[in-house]
């Protein structure tokens, strides 16, 4: 059986709602009926059939075609099955998904992954500003699950993050893992400015020493940790493209925020 | 334009009107006289076998003002998982418990309601809550100016001021914040909280100004009696939600001396100290003092279950309910050192004890109380519920055994500690028309609505008439504002704006040259920018006032 495919039919003038398009809720209906299903375009209501062509009859997978950066909530509150978005995400993907896995190809916006309970999130693009975040208003960020992103991440990543793992292969902005309360955080690239500011709890391994870290961090030295190798093993289960840590080597690690308790710390690999 | 509303039933108890077919005839927004000889009707509704009533009126219910948009930016969930669509008419929005200006405008009318109040309106807040009130379109507004916890009037009853000059202040207040009525919050609380009280009893002092609620209530109610305001002194009670609260309720009574006053959300404070849990109805000793008081009138603020967020201007109880928010987050502020504002979003539960009983003492009070003139149906928007669910509340008022369906499912202990089971009262169609139209027309003194006489606006609500009442009132067949045709089977048709209404009570002018001093002394702002004219309202607010009389000063 084919994976369910939504297709977009023309560009979309206004963003939209992907929320109802999930496979929990489609796991029952006919293509007839998920044609018929409301859609919020722009601040108004249409049907689905009216911007999508729907193809395939397999909903534990979901395939979403979409060369626009305007489909938000993609795979938001999902419990099962996968989404594989061939193009771009618009923001809020995968906000607070229960299970499942979403792939995308392409590059997602804000809020990627926001509040994530639980399930797997891969981007192969870049992401934008407050991946694995709180949702605005919320006292939590993501709260399990992993997520890895290929590419470049934006800034707050992991603002106010509660548990679960985020990777990222290249760079992130500024304020990484802000308000951490705990979780952990691993980037192969640059990071910007105040990494782990107010972080409470929780673990950022950095390859590079990240452009500043607040002052209310401790430097411990530069000392052999043998669980960053652990750590290393569990982080190569949740993605197999990470590059091996082949030989021994000697962290900096920083512990802080001493402002909000400083029990967390920053592993940095070299200086 | 002659309009004819042809072969309905009316229910007009202003004028004692139980059921009496009638035909309703509408000219330039107001209803006439049926024209004698032949005139040409423009359009006729033939209305046979349904209810037709005056519009609906809710004198209490917090839609607009700076803590409920702090609301609306706390409750951030309910406004991204309920959104409600552009359509050709309506304009898009989002939220349930704390909906923007434009759906509560937009749902309010599509039940049947035309004017509605806006209970705590700061004075030093009132041009954006009035701002706030001319975006909500469909309805006729108007606000209540909280006193009570600022310092000017209590450093003048510290300072034994003559009555007189406290009169003048009250009246003064209402022109400048363009009000209805005065209404007073934990009196003397809100300031006590800044002096690190954190409870205050009907006879405890303000440890600042040694004054207690007592003297604030006794010299507001005065006040408010003696400017002739039709809109008697609208008081919070002190220690609200507290177990035992019904004493100081009570006292609450006492303290007007006689003046009429009107209790707002007394559910909140109709609580006893009984049982097992400590925690009991008081309704009954509350219900006997109103029935048997004539110069006191209640709203009851009725709970009902799912999630919501209380909102209020007294931040001294808000703080202490902070510990039980759901979600758990919560605001409590000061504004301009003249009142307080605190938020606490909450989810009542029918399966917790507490919940459960506070929803049982609401409708108690319902049905206790003798004459549906003196009590108004509100569920004090948002504290305890929506008010989109107004319909649900007056099938449980007007169907036994629906009520009784509801209280099987409640907590088992608080069902033990509950009489509801025993009250066979079932309200009549003519008494809600009281409670929800004549009698809060009556008590705000609006001469021109809440009836269907000769002169009055053409807010006109027809309902048809179903088994389910709660159907019937969610959705009603027409509904006229101002004689135009707003809403036709639940759905809007067009779209209209109201009026802000006012009163003007008499006043000395030089009250002004000490306000002056004071301004500019201790406040934020010049009084000549605090005061809002009529002009303001119509052009730059855009809800212009409607000025409603008032009796004869007396003193």
């Amino acid at each position: 059986m084919s994976a369910l495919t939504l297709e977009l039919k023309n560009p979309p003038r206004w963003r939209i709602d992907m929320r109802s398009l999930t496979p929990h809720q489609l796991a029952t209906k006919t293509n007839k009926e998920i044609a018929a299903l409301p859609l919020y375009y722009g601040n108004r209501k249409i049907q689905v059939g009216d911007l999508f062509k729907i193809s395939g009859r397999d909903k534990n997978n979901l395939q979403i075609l979409s060369d626009s950066p305007k489909l938000d909530y993609i795979g938001a509150e999902n419990t099962l099955g996968n989404i594989t978005v061939e193009g771009m995400a618009g923001a809020y993907a995968g906000t607070e998904m229960k299970a499942g896995t979403l792939v995308i190809i392409g590059d997602a916006g804000d809020y990627t992954a926001a509040g994530l309970v639980h399930g797997n999130i891969t981007i192969h693009g870049n992401t934008g500003n407050f991946l694995g975040a709180a949702l605005v208003g919320e006292r939590q960020g993501m709260r399990g699950g992993n997520i890895i992103v290929k590419g470049n991440a934006g800034d707050r990543v992991a603002d106010r993050q509660r548990r679960g793992t985020i990777i990222i292969h290249g760079n992130c902005g500024d304020y990484c893992a802000a308000r951490m309360i705990a979780g952990s955080v691993a980037v192969l690239g640059k990071a910007g400015n105040n990494a782990g500011y107010n972080m409470k709890r929780g673990s950022l391994l950095f390859k590079q020493k990240p452009a500043s870290i607040p002052v209310t961090f401790n430097h411990n030295g530069e000392i052999d940790l043998p669980f960053i190798r652990l750590f290393f093993q569990h982080l190569q289960t949740i993605d197999k493209d990470l590059p091996l840590l082949s030989k021994k080597i000697n962290l900096h690690r920083y512990l802080g925020d001493l402002a909000c308790g400083g029990l967390g710390e920053i592993l940095v690999m070299s200086k | 334009m002659l309009i004819k509303l042809t072969g309905g039933k009316i229910y007009d108890p202003a004028h004692g009107i139980n059921g009496k077919v009638k035909n309703i005839y509408i000219r330039d927004g107001k209803i006439i006289q049926p024209p004698k000889g032949r005139m040409k009707v423009d359009k006729e509704y033939i209305l046979n076998g349904k209810i037709v009533m005056a519009g609906a009126i809710d004198l209490h219910t917090h839609i607009g003002g700076g803590k409920v948009n702090l609301a609306r930016t706390l409750m951030t969930h309910e406004h991204r998982t309920d959104p409600h669509p552009q359509t050709t008419l309506k304009r898009s929005g989002s939220g349930h418990a704390t909906p923007d200006t434009l759906s509560a405008g937009y749902r309010y009318a599509e039940m049947g309601y035309t004017t509605c109040f806006e209970p705590a309106l700061l004075p030093s807040n009132a041009r954006q809550s009035h701002m706030e009130m001319a975006d909500t379109p469909m309805l006729d507004t108007g606000g209540y100016a909280l006193l009570g916890s600022d310092d000017f009037l209590l450093k003048m009853l510290a300072d034994n001021a003559d009555q007189s000059a406290i009169n003048d202040y009250v009246a003064w207040t209402l022109h400048a914040s363009q009000c209805i009525g005065i209404k007073v919050v934990n009196p003397g609380g809100i300031n006590a909280f800044k002096f690190n009280q954190r409870s205050l009893d009907v006879d405890e002092d303000n440890q600042y100004y040694n004054i207690s609620p007592r003297d604030i209530i006794r010299s507001l109610s005065r006040a408010i009696h003696e400017l002739g305001v039709p809109h008697p002194l609208h008081v919070h009670c002190s220690n609200l939600g507290v177990p035992g609260n019904f004493e100081s309720t009570l006292a609450t009574m006492d303290a007007a001396e006689g003046h009429p006053i009107h209790l707002t959300h007394i559910q909140f404070h109709s609580y006893g100290t009984e049982g097992e849990r400590k925690f009991s109805s008081a309704a009954a000793q509350i219900a006997e003092a109103v029935n048997r008081q004539k110069h006191i009138s209640m709203d009851v603020g009725q709970i009902l279950f799912g999630q919501t967020a209380t909102i209020s201007g007294d931040s001294m109880k808000q703080y202490t309910n902070h510990q039980h928010a759901h979600p758990k987050k919560w605001i409590c502020m000061d504004i301009e050192c003249d009142a307080g504002c605190g938020i606490v979003p909450f989810r009542y539960r029918d399966k917790d004890f507490v919940n459960a009983l506070q929803w049982a003492i609401g409708l108690e009070l319902f049905l206790l109380a003798d004459d549906p003139w003196r009590i108004f149906l509100t569920t004090d928007h948002p504290n305890g519920a929506p008010f989109t669910s107004y319909p649900h509340l007056i099938r449980l008022l007007m169907d036994r055994s629906f009520r009784n369906d509801m209280l099987a499912h409640i907590n088992p202990l608080a069902k033990q500690h509950t009489i509801l089971d025993t009250l066979d009262r079932e309200y009549s169609l003519y008494e809600i028309a009281i409670m929800t139209r004549a009698a809060p027309a009556k008590i705000l003194g609006l001469k021109d609505r809440g009836h269907l006489a000769k002169n009055a606006l053409a807010d006109i609500t027809v309902y048809d008439p179903q088994d389910n009442i709660e159907a019937m009132f969610e959705k009603p067949l027409y509904v006229f504002k101002s004689g135009e045709l707003i809403v036709e089977k639940g759905q809007l048709k067009k779209i209209v704006r109201g009026k802000t209404q006012v009163v003007r009570p008499d006043y000395d002018i030089s009250i002004e040259k000490k306000l002056n001093r004071y301004f500019n002394r201790y406040h934020t702002m010049k009084l000549s920018n605090f005061k809002i004219s009529d002009d303001e309202m119509a052009e730059g607010i855009g809800s212009p006032v409607k000025v409603h009389a008032c009796k004869d000063r007396i003193a």
